[in-house]
């Protein structure tokens, strides 16, 4: 069925005369097609585009396709199938490479099934050819874009290439890169200008290495063209290349490379290389290509002479580090023996370095026994079996031997030449041997050997500076071995006289620090000890010797020892601080000066008596209170007077309180007064801490001057928290007044937890003791009464019963001999002290234990 | 009679030879006296069985044993002697720390005191 033509350009649009002339003058054909048959009318203008006959005007889809470049056929049929769904479409005529066309339409809707395809076609040729353009000048863009991309990491790259072989690298492969060249080659012309050496390629295959990795300047080729011109040699064929160079034929034929640029390095007016740049199949090169080219070999100059000053630098430098080290092997041999060390450390260090220095595979020492008149390795490095094993090499056998006894250097370049001692030495089979004797004062100390495993020539070099070392050694290990023994004597008479262990009192916990000074090779005379008395009382002493080593140390021990003495006297901490300086004064000679501190802790009293003999003060801080130094009881120090008088002074030291008692290399530094110092630790010291060891070694980290710093000894002490508060009695003198004691002391014991046969027990004992200070005779009317004390700390109670008459010897049968004995079988611990002033019984039971 | 500390003595004469001193609450240095007194009463009367009852008794010290030796020492020469009846554990141990519980043979009961015999320790 067929209908008028119906032409539009939209949907439902009808033809209208006014349309028709205007697409007519513009040249647009307009067309119709029926998808089922194939079947197309078309104007015109149509035809004329398509260069149809225009007296037919319409067809079938074939005609149309016919007039359509073979290579676009598909799209227009692709694009007419699909047309129900509209067509846009554009394509080229055949055999015309000018001219494209564009098709658009749209579906028209009828009222029955059969479908019409309406539009128009008009030419694109000269949009078409623009796009073209466009499309050219972008992939032109980019490609210019990628070129000096890839020319800036190329700089950048060879920016950081250091060596001649980083640059070579990084110059053959950004060849590729950039330019798209299939290999590349650098060559650099010797200083003679003679002969071009291979420094690197890229590309070509293994043979041509060989050939090609050297070849005289004058060998007809690129290069020596390159060079000889100073400019680029280009090559844009295989045949210009034969045809240039006939000679080059074969090695082309190999290389594959059918085009080239040849550029010469140059560096300040110098012609020293080129850079081949070669690709598989001939080649135009343009402006940019040879702009790029001349680029890259320019960098390349520049880096490659930049890496052969680097070189040279390196090359000196390595030289001169050489040189340094040696000399440092030697300038270290030489410090080593300077600083203060152990002898063991010292000589270690030393082999060390010798062997270090000398590049020996073993260095050994030997100190000479003068009593067993043989030598005993004492320090190794390579060999140490030898030190662990204890080898002794007698005087004038094997190689060490035969060098103490001649006293002369000596080397083996063979050792299987020569009797060797040392089973070790045999074992681990030396090749080469060089020793010298250790000579100090024209006396023998030792003798030094280095050895090598492999057979080695000692230079004349070696044998000065294996002789520079013994000689430098031998003043060391002489000077060390004294210095030593000495120190070991100070220390371990220091050490002893500290005490091995802390007491361990139930109303006290105590702990201590001793950190000997770091500087020089002697002890200090810091010393500290803590005296328990067996009544409950503690006593802390914290002294400071002046002066250091085996004196100080020594007198340090006399007066800790006598301190004990006068201590356990009953003396109390005045009257020993003076007749310890009765002591120092008369201890000898020389000059003693200490200073002093001495606490006497009351565990009844709750308080402390001490008195200080020019040491600084000890740190008190009381449950609640901000830290305070203790003032009181200050005088002169130890040795300085004998005129000097000591004082107490008496402080609260109630459960809670904690004492810190150093030396004044805790407080003092060189970048601190020792003002500074105690106000420093006052406020590091607030509150009582838990943990006494925790405090000490915080303490020492943040105060102790470290290494170089002067002796620390620390002492802290903390009350404890006692079950029940002190009880303490006073009543007169009087038989009366026992049962009314017993009384309080039951009712006391009880708060203390104690079990009724402790109670029991211990209400006789102070009852007994009680009963003997009613029975003193009495030195006053006024001093008729006595004092009962009573603490309860850590399970242990302690009674203290004091009188002021005079005391009296129990005689033998009576009852107040049967009392003592009371209180001794009650109790764990009785002391009776006797003064002018009166009678003390001091008597203590552990609870919970056996009586 | 000392009020202190709850001290009692009482003093039972069983026959003309035999007499139990009873003593009750603490003897020491102060209340101590009136036991002494008490017993040298009875041996100045001419007993010769004395049997002193610490079974009341919470406590003695020294002074206590003192007494009772000086009782002890006085019946010997009149062929006398001193018994103690003592159940606490704890004055016992005061005896026992002396050796003193080798002296005086001490009982659990007056019966056993007044019976004579071994002592029960």
């Amino acid at each position: 069925m067929e209908r008028t033509t119906s032409v539009g350009v939209g949907r439902g649009t009808r033809q209208r005369p006014g349309l028709e002339l205007a697409l007519a003058a513009t040249s647009v054909g307009v067309f119709e097609l029926r998808p089922e048959s194939g079947r197309m009318r078309w104007t015109k203008e149509f035809a004329s585009l398509h260069g149809l006959d225009a007296d037919l005007l319409g067809g079938t889809v074939d005609v149309l396709e016919a007039r359509v470049h073979p290579d676009h056929r598909a799209r227009l049929r692709a694009a007419l199938e699909d047309s129900p769904h509209g067509i846009h479409v554009q394509y080229r005529l055949d055999g015309s490479e000018q001219c494209w066309l564009e098709l658009r339409a749209q579906p028209i809707s009828e009222s029955d099934s059969s479908a019409l395809v309406a539009g128009t076609c008009i030419d694109v040729t000269s949009s078409a050819r623009r796009y073209a353009d466009e499309y050219r000048s972008r992939l032109e863009a980019e490609a210019a874009l990628r070129r000096m991309q890839g020319l800036q990491t190329f700089t950048a790259a060879l920016g950081e290439a250091a060596r001649t072989a980083d640059v070579i690298d990084v110059v053959v492969r950004e060849v590729l890169v950039v330019l798209g060249a299939e290999a590349a080659a650098v060559y650099r012309l010797r200083d003679d200008g003679a002969t071009f050496d291979l420094l690197g390629s890229v590309g070509y295959p293994e043979e041509l290495h060989g050939e090609w990795s050297s070849f005289s300047a004058d060998t007809p080729a690129p290069a020596s063209a390159a060079v000889a011109a100073n400019a680029l040699v280009v090559v844009e064929s295989p045949e210009e290349l034969v045809r240039r160079w006939p000679s080059l034929a074969d090695a082309r034929k190999v290389a594959g490379d059918a085009a080239s640029v040849c550029a010469p390095l140059e560096i300040e007016g110098r012609v020293d290389g080129v850079l081949y740049v070669a690709f598989r199949s001939p080649r135009r090169f343009d402006e940019d290509d040879l702009a790029t080219v001349t680029t890259i070999a320019e960098e390349c100059s520049h880096a490659l002479e930049r890496a052969r000053l680097y070189e040279a630098q390196r090359d000196a430098r390595a030289d001169a580090l050489r040189l340094a080290r040696r000399l440092r092997a030697l300038q270290s041999v030489i410090d080593a023996t300077l600083e203060s060390q152990s002898l063991d450390e010292l000589l270690r260090e030393l082999l060390e370095r010798l062997r270090e220095a000398l590049g020996t595979d073993t260095a050994s020492f030997f100190v000479f026994d003068e009593e067993r008149n043989d030598l005993v390795a004492r320090a190794a490095a390579g060999l140490e079996v030898e030190v662990t094993e204890g080898v002794r090499v007698p005087v004038g056998q094997g190689f060490a031997g035969r060098i103490a006894a001649q006293r002369e250097p000596w080397v083996v370049e063979d050792v299987s030449t020569i009797e060797i001692y040392s089973p070790f030495l045999r074992q681990h089979g030396l090749g080469s041997l060089a020793g010298v004797p250790l000579i100090a004062d024209e006396r023998l100390v030792g003798v030094l050997d280095v050895g090598t495993f492999e057979r080695r020539d000692f230079s004349e070099d070696d044998l000065l500076l294996l002789r520079l070392v013994a000689s430098r050694a031998a003043l060391a290990v002489e000077q060390a071995v004294l210095h030593e023994r000495h120190r070991t004597v100070a220390e371990t008479l220091q050490r002893s006289l500290l005490p091995e262990r802390l007491p361990e009192p139930p109303e006290y916990a105590l702990g201590a620090r001793y950190v000997p000074g770091g500087a020089g090779l002697e002890v200090g005379g810091d010393w500290y000890d803590a005296i328990a008395f067996g009544d409950g009382r503690l006593g802390i002493v914290v002294g400071d010797v002046v002066g250091r080593g085996i004196v100080a140390a020594a007198a340090m021990g006399q007066l800790r020892n006598a301190l004990r003495a006068y201590a356990f006297e009953g003396l109390g901490p005045a009257a020993i601080l003076g007749r310890l300086n009765q002591l120092a004064l008369e201890i000898d000679a020389q000059d003693l000066f200490a200073t002093a501190v001495l606490m006497v802790l009351d565990p009844c009293r709750n308080e402390l008596r001490m008195s200080s003999a020019g040491h600084p003060p000890p740190l008190l801080v009381l449950p609640d209170a901000p830290a305070s130094y203790l003032e009181g009881g200050r005088s002169l120090p130890l040795g300085a007077s004998r005129a000097t008088s000591y004082e107490d002074a008496v402080a609260r030291f109630p459960p809670g309180a904690l004492l810190l008692s150093f030396t004044d290399g805790l407080v003092e530094r060189r970048d601190m007064s020792i003002e500074q110092g105690l106000e420093r630790l006052q406020k590091a010291v607030s509150g009582v801490p838990h943990d006494l060891e925790a405090l000490l070694d915080h303490l020492l980290a943040e105060f102790s001057a470290g290494e170089h710093g002067d002796d620390v000894a620390i002492v802290a002490v903390s009350s404890l928290e006692r079950p029940v508060e002190p009880i303490r009695l006073r009543h007169a003198a009087l038989p009366s007044s026992l049962a009314q004691v017993r009384g309080a002391l039951r009712e006391w014991l009880n708060r203390a937890h104690a079990s009724d046969e402790e109670v029991y027990e211990i209400a006789v004992a102070c009852n007994e003791a009680c009963t003997n200070a009613i029975e003193h005779p009495l030195r006053s009317p006024d001093s008729a009464f006595f004092e009962v004390e009573g603490t309860c700390a850590g399970g242990v109670v302690t009674l203290v019963i004091r009188d002021f008459g005079r005391w009296r010897e129990p005689r033998d049968d009576g009852d107040r001999g049967r009392g003592l004995k009371f209180i001794h079988a009650l109790m764990d611990s009785v002391d009776v002290t006797a003064t002018e002033e009166g009678t003390e019984i001091r008597m203590r039971r552990t609870l919970g234990g056996p009586a | 009679m000392k009020q202190t500390a709850g001290f009692r003595v009482n003093t039972e004469r069983i026959d003309d030879m035999t007499a139990v001193i009873a003593v009750a609450g603490e003897v020491d240095l102060y209340t101590a006296p009136e036991l002494k007194r008490e017993l040298l009463a009875v041996i100045e009367q001419g007993v010769r069985r004395v049997v002193v009852d610490l079974s009341e008794a919470t406590f003695i010290d020294s002074t206590t044993l003192g007494v009772l030796l000086s009782g002890v020492k006085r019946l010997r020469p009149l062929g006398g002697e001193l018994a103690v009846v003592c159940t606490d554990r704890n004055i016992r141990k005061i005896f026992e720390i002396t050796l003193l519980d080798r002296v005086f043979s001490i009982h659990d009961e007056r019966g056993a005191a007044l019976a004579g015999g071994v002592s029960t320790t």
